[in-house]
């Protein structure tokens, strides 16, 4: 397969929600083929007229690859999560409407999905993309609704941590073990 | 927090129309308002989510909707029809003609096959049963179930139970369909076959609303209704907003 071609398949195969820079896919055959991982015939021409073929060594790499678990992050950095802490640590009364008005937001954005996965154009890797981002989506608004009952319940953000509480860096570091 | 009107821009007699609806039980000092001054209305071949959370009001808002119950103050009109001051038997008229229920747990019943559980409703409305079994039979079609018109509801996957529950309330056409969670007892993709059908129904002219709590069914109506202690708070646009920034490249 060339350069080119395997940029087009990663894109058709994942809904074309990330598209390659060509330049890139040169660079890591480059680096796989120095790995063993593919090879190619005519090492002296131009990468971008050369097929790859996938060896041995590397169908073991990418089956390993595809069953390995993505490896362990700490909380992303997450403007909802913030915007919605500093309005209930400012005023958890008036955070209801600042919880509503991102729900709404939220919901507008699952609607504009629902609606291509709708559309007959819609194939497997849109379809597949599509409930990815949704059910994204949908955990953020079932954290506003959490925040929101909490709100109600009258439970404090700004009151002192008690022993129960665990710090960000602590679970960032449980979840890299 | 004000209370907003959720009104589509429409000219045609609104498939259903509340306004300023509310509804009280019990007695003061004790009394629960279940709904406060909510005002909807749901044009033709529209389909409208109301979301919010347990004890918002959205289950009474279905069943002040559809004529199972009476509010305490406001006006209810569905197809332009006003249901206060009717006797039982005029709601029981609307209930059976104009209104169709889907409930998250199917209702159907079980000693009937799928085209006689369909075919009912028309003949409790008095149709002949040759003209109510061919009416059913159509309409079992419409939803993807042509091949099981003859299955009891214990023969079919929890999915085709609930497209036929939605067959038989469309069934006879012009009727209002209600929906109360109608995907709550079912895995994802089997929620969202039935989704597609009552997408697809709307699309061909059926007026829904759907109560839940679930975003991901609410994003397949034409708009969302949020509801929180009684009151209508929020309603997203009736469009779909254009499709920016889906790729975060």
């Amino acid at each position: 397969m060339y350069g080119q071609q395997l940029k087009s398949e990663f894109e058709s195969r994942t809904g074309s929600f990330w598209p390659l820079n060509v330049g890139q896919v040169y660079t890591s055959l480059d680096r796989l083929e120095r790995d063993g991982f593919v090879e190619s015939p005519g090492a002296d021409v131009d990468a971008k007229t050369r097929p790859y073929v996938i060896t041995a060594a590397g169908q073991v790499e990418l089956d390993f690859w595809l069953k390995d678990a993505a490896p362990p992050k700490a909380p992303p950095r997450d403007d909802l999560v913030m915007k919605v802490m500093i309005a209930v640590s400012i005023d958890p009364e008036g955070s209801v409407e600042i919880v509503q008005s991102q729900r709404r937001q939220l919901i507008e954005r699952m609607r504009t999905l629902t609606h291509v996965k709708a559309t007959p154009a819609a194939d497997t890797p849109l379809l597949l993309m599509c409930d990815a981002e949704l059910f994204r989506l949908e955990a953020s608004i079932r954290w506003l609704d959490t925040v929101d009952a909490r709100v109600r319940a009258g439970v404090s953000l700004l009151g002192a941590p008690d022993e129960t509480s665990v710090a960000p860096e602590e679970i960032a570091v449980e979840e890299q073990r | 927090m004000n209370a907003i009107s959720a009104q589509p821009k429409t000219v045609e007699t609104p498939a259903l129309e509340l306004t300023s609806v509310c509804r009280t039980y019990g007695e003061p000092p004790n009394e629960v308002r279940a709904l406060v001054d909510a005002s909807l209305s749901v044009a033709r071949g529209e389909f409208v989510a109301v979301m919010g959370p347990s004890g918002s009001g959205k289950s009474t808002l279905l069943t002040i909707a559809g004529g199972l119950e009476v509010p305490s103050t406001g006006t209810v009109r569905v197809d332009g029809q006003d249901l206060g001051g009717m006797e039982a038997a005029g709601l029981a008229d609307v209930r059976l003609r104009r209104v169709g229920y889907v409930f998250q747990d199917f209702n159907l019943l079980p000693a009937l096959s799928a085209v006689e559980n369909v075919a009912m409703v028309l003949e409790l409305a008095g149709r002949g049963r040759r003209d109510a079994t061919q009416a059913a039979i159509e309409q079992l079609g419409a939803v993807g179930l042509a091949n099981r018109l003859d299955h009891f509801p214990d023969d079919l996957s929890g999915g085709e139970q609930q497209r036929v529950a939605i067959a038989r309330a469309l069934v006879g056409g012009g009727r209002l369909l209600l929906a109360d969670e109608p995907t709550g007892a079912l895995d994802s993709v089997t929620g969202e076959s039935v989704m597609r059908t009552l997408r697809s129904a709307c699309d061909a002219g059926t007026s829904a609303v759907v109560v839940t709590h679930d975003a991901q069914l609410a994003a397949w109506a034409d708009r969302v209704v949020f509801l929180r202690d009684g009151r209508m708070v929020d309603h997203t646009e009736p469009t779909v907003p254009p499709m920016t920034g889906l790729s975060p490249s």
